[in-house]
């Protein structure tokens, strides 16, 4: 599952809470720019 | 064959070889850049990274930095895990730092060694943090050839030159010093009333003196029979080490080949 980041209240919001929204907008605070958050999955990156 | 130590630093080795075929020089030249098995990180697990440098360019950076201490690793072709990794084939670095001041810069000296490998120099910078950022990772080295990928190549040049051989015609030459300038080596002077050179493995072969000379009185040609073998090492093993192992896989490399032929079957 995806997770964001609200750029104005630091909020992490799952990908599910945005679904219902009229566009794209933090649920608790309302701010319309959303980052992607790091994955908290560790993969493995070869050394090319 | 005769072999002399030309100047020793550090990371450098001149070593000039007498009476030797130039194609075998050039064989141990050749093993030294792509066949001598050198510890490098191979693969990264970066758990959190928050800098601007992104994680495949973080990973490339940690690839390059020359190791030391791989003596005791197997190669993974000759593992008894089948490449799949274990401790006998790779050695695990970790790095886990958050910058406590803008524009701070991570070094390889930050590299913690979790077994036998760790960096041959501190002083290498892996990337640039402000402040809050963090990078935490973990990298495992393993051996690798030069062959396959230029970080596992131990030296950052690896040269051998021929003999140069200047020949000066005292009767041609008026000793107008046109050469001794223009020479970019500087190893022409005037002693007395002759050109002379000063120091012949210093020579570049470029022949500017011959072009210069009005008169023709300078020649410089080589002498392929007499070599010079310049080992510059990245770090990873001494120069020594590095032409003896060079040495060792020549001979696993002919003995190979002897038994092959001692397999084959006879002819009818």
């Amino acid at each position: 599952m995806a997770h964001y980041l609200c750029e104005k209240c630091g909020k992490v919001i799952d990908s599910n809470e945005l679904l219902g929204l009229p566009g794209i907008r933090c649920p608790s605070c309302g701010h319309r720019i959303l980052y992607k958050a790091r994955s908290q999955i560790v993969h493995e990156i070869k050394s090319h | 064959m005769d072999v002399e130590v030309l100047g020793t630093t550090n990371d450098q080795l001149r070593l000039l070889v007498r009476e030797i075929e130039p194609t075998f020089m050039s064989a141990i030249r050749r093993i030294i850049m792509a066949e001598v098995p050198i510890p490098a990180i191979d693969k990264v697990y970066i758990a959190e990274n928050t800098g601007v440098l992104y994680d495949e360019m973080l990973a490339h950076r940690l690839g390059l930095i020359p190791l030391k201490g791989g003596e005791t690793l197997t190669l993974p072709e000759k593992c008894s895990c089948d490449k799949k990794g274990c401790n006998l084939c790779e050695s695990v670095l970790t790095l886990e730092v958050e910058a406590k001041e803008d524009n701070s810069i991570v070094y390889s000296g930050r590299l913690k060694a979790e077994g036998s490998v760790f960096p041959a120099n501190n002083e290498i910078p892996i990337v640039k943090l402000n402040s809050g950022q963090k990078v935490a990772l973990v990298a495992h080295a393993r051996l690798g050839l030069g062959k396959e990928h230029a970080k596992w190549q131990p030296v950052s040049a690896c040269v051998v030159k021929y003999e140069p051989v200047i020949s000066i015609d005292s009767k041609k030459c008026e000793l107008r010093a046109v050469c001794v300038e223009e020479c970019p080596k500087k190893i022409l002077a005037v002693k007395g009333k002759n050109l002379a050179v000063t120091s012949i493995w210093d020579c570049s072969l470029c022949k500017v003196c011959e072009e210069v000379c009005p008169n023709s009185a300078i020649r410089v040609s080589y002498n392929d029979r007499n070599s010079e073998l310049i080992v510059e090492t990245t770090g990873s093993l001494s120069t020594e080490e590095l032409v003896l192992a060079a040495c060792e896989v020549l001979l696993h490399k002919c003995e190979d080949l002897k038994n092959s032929i001692k397999d084959l079957p006879e002819a009818s």
